[in-house]
């Protein structure tokens, strides 16, 4: 599903972001990134969902070369992948309701379909109580399931986090990794960013180890 | 599908409004202010216009005939006058006619009149030219052709007021329009300002929007409403507020500048140019979120 073939990453410095990076994904698989701060794990993350695009290398998601994509083809790309970030990137002017529906607006549903399927992944996250309420009325965890919920509410065949839990304590912690969990054993792909070691040897799943932007 | 989009696009614009009230409140006062000194001088410079145009409509010359002309000739002279394209009225003034005007300029100062033992004053016409033949070349060509005409003794028309009068009417213009365009861009530029101000401030929910895969049209257009409701609102505000002061103005002042006004009559805009103001409040602010926006996606 995707593939990294000799992928490096510079911003005009001595040193790659990323180097020789070769990386293959099968779809359904849960793949964590780990390493220390500066590792290249966001890096990596990005050249996924093309925030940055690959200085060198070829990057296939399904077959397609994302690096030869068209920028107006990248919102296309994008609405396959749900993307949850370290600081939920949530928007404190509208409510939780409103956060969620954005990807299905952009997909543009009726109204109707927009809230049916919001509500029901607000249950999955368990918010159900709260879609009226703005983020910053939300601790920290449950201000990251909103993130999660708006991150598959369009069920997106991948699903990138990057440090999803890098603000929550350990407890939050590990009730989003089940979310994440849960998400990825019904059919989704997910890749996580942590340098969170004991989540690593909690959940037994594939570990990809970045150091000094190369795959150890 | 489309429908819904338009939908979205319509709702989407009002709850950005509405998620944003501070910022959209600062942005229409900021468009009305700068609005509302573009109407003000549009205001005076409509109404210094009209001045203009009523003075030149004002330009005669007149005839003075020679003693001598019968009745008959007078009507034929009259004949010969009205057949000058440019010419549109010639009114005839008769030596009593004449006498009975300075009578009254004179009255109270019987004297200055008693002394004379005949009416010394000659008949005359007054001719009136037609709108579009007002410039002193053309003031100047009707003179010398009813100068040549039988019958007539002199012919007197205010050739210096009337190229220095046109001078004004030029110079008007030209600083009319320089200031005008230089406000109008003045306008674009803060409107462009202001709305990149309410754009920055939507900077999280740009980001927010491409990474849940929204492609830049469905980002751009209901903030590119946005900015044109505010526009809109803002040129309506300053309208309104225009007119009130005017009203004011007329109500508490005018009268007091009488002197200084003279006959000179101060209007509101007609409600055409009321309407096409208030459209340009609405594209001025289109025009200035498509600048400020096309910079801020490229970015």
């Amino acid at each position: 599903m995707i593939r990294l073939n000799h992928v490096y990453k510079n911003y005009g410095t001595a040193t790659d972001s990323l180097s020789d990076i070769n990386l293959s994904i099968a779809r359904g698989e849960f793949v964590f990134i780990t390493g220390p701060s500066g590792a290249g794990k966001t890096t990596l993350l990005k050249l996924l969902f093309m925030a940055e695009r690959a200085t060198k290398g070829q990057i296939l998601i399904n077959d397609v070369n994302i690096g030869t994509l068209k920028a107006r083809k990248i919102p296309h790309l994008r609405r396959a992948i749900g993307i949850v970030f370290q600081d939920f990137k949530l928007l404190n002017s509208i409510t939780v309701l409103d956060n969620v529906s954005f990807p299905l607006e952009v997909l543009g549903l009726s109204r109707r379909d927009i809230k049916k399927r919001v509500m029901r992944v607000l249950k999955f996250v368990g918010l159900t109580e709260k879609s009226n309420y703005y983020p910053l009325e939300l601790s920290g965890g449950e201000q990251q399931r909103v993130a999660i919920a708006r991150a598959v509410v369009n069920e997106p065949p991948i699903l990138l986090a990057d440090e999803p839990t890098g603000n929550l304590d350990s407890e939050l912690t590990l009730d989003i990794i089940r979310l994440l969990d849960y998400i990825h054993k019904k059919g989704a792909t997910v890749i996580m960013a942590t340098h969170n070691k004991d989540i690593v040897e909690r959940f037994h799943k594939r570990l990809v180890s970045l150091d000094h932007g190369r795959i150890l | 599908m489309f429908t819904t989009r338009v939908f979205y696009f319509i709702r989407k614009t009002f709850s950005n409004i509405r998620a944003y009230p501070l910022v959209n409140i600062l942005s229409v006062t900021t468009i009305s202010i700068a609005l509302f000194v573009f109407f003000a001088y549009l205001l005076l410079y409509v109404n210094l216009s009209g001045l203009l145009v009523n003075l030149g409509e004002e330009v005669q010359i007149n005839i003075y005939l020679a003693d001598f002309l019968s009745e008959q000739a007078t009507e034929e002279l009259k004949k010969d006058i009205l057949k000058i394209k440019e010419v549109e009225d010639a009114s005839y003034i008769s030596k009593e006619d004449a006498l009975k005007y300075l009578d009254e300029i004179f009255s109270g100062q019987d004297d200055v009149l008693k002394g004379l033992s005949k009416n010394p004053l000659p008949a005359s016409f007054n001719v009136k030219l037609k709108k579009r033949f007002t410039t002193p070349e053309d003031v100047a060509l009707v003179a010398k052709k009813i100068d040549r005409m039988n019958g007539v003794e002199d012919v007197v028309y205010a050739r210096e007021w009337l190229s220095k009068f046109y001078k004004v009417v030029e110079i008007v213009k030209v600083v009319g329009i320089v200031i005008g365009a230089v406000l109008s861009l003045a306008v674009i530029a803060i409107i462009a300002i202001t709305i990149k101000l309410t754009l920055l401030a939507k900077k999280g929910e740009i980001e927010i929007m491409k990474l849940v895969g929204g492609t830049n049209l469905f980002i751009k257009v209901p903030m590119i409403l946005e900015g044109m409701i505010q526009g809109l609102f803002g040129s309506i505000i300053s309208m309104g507020a225009l007119f009130f002061i005017y009203r004011y103005f007329m109500e508490h002042y005018y009268k007091d500048f009488g002197l200084f006004f003279g006959a000179l009559e101060i209007n509101f805009f007609e409600p055409y140019i009321i309407i096409y103001c208030t459209l340009l409040g609405a594209f001025l602010g289109l025009l200035g979120s498509i600048i400020s926006f096309g910079r801020m996606l490229k970015t």
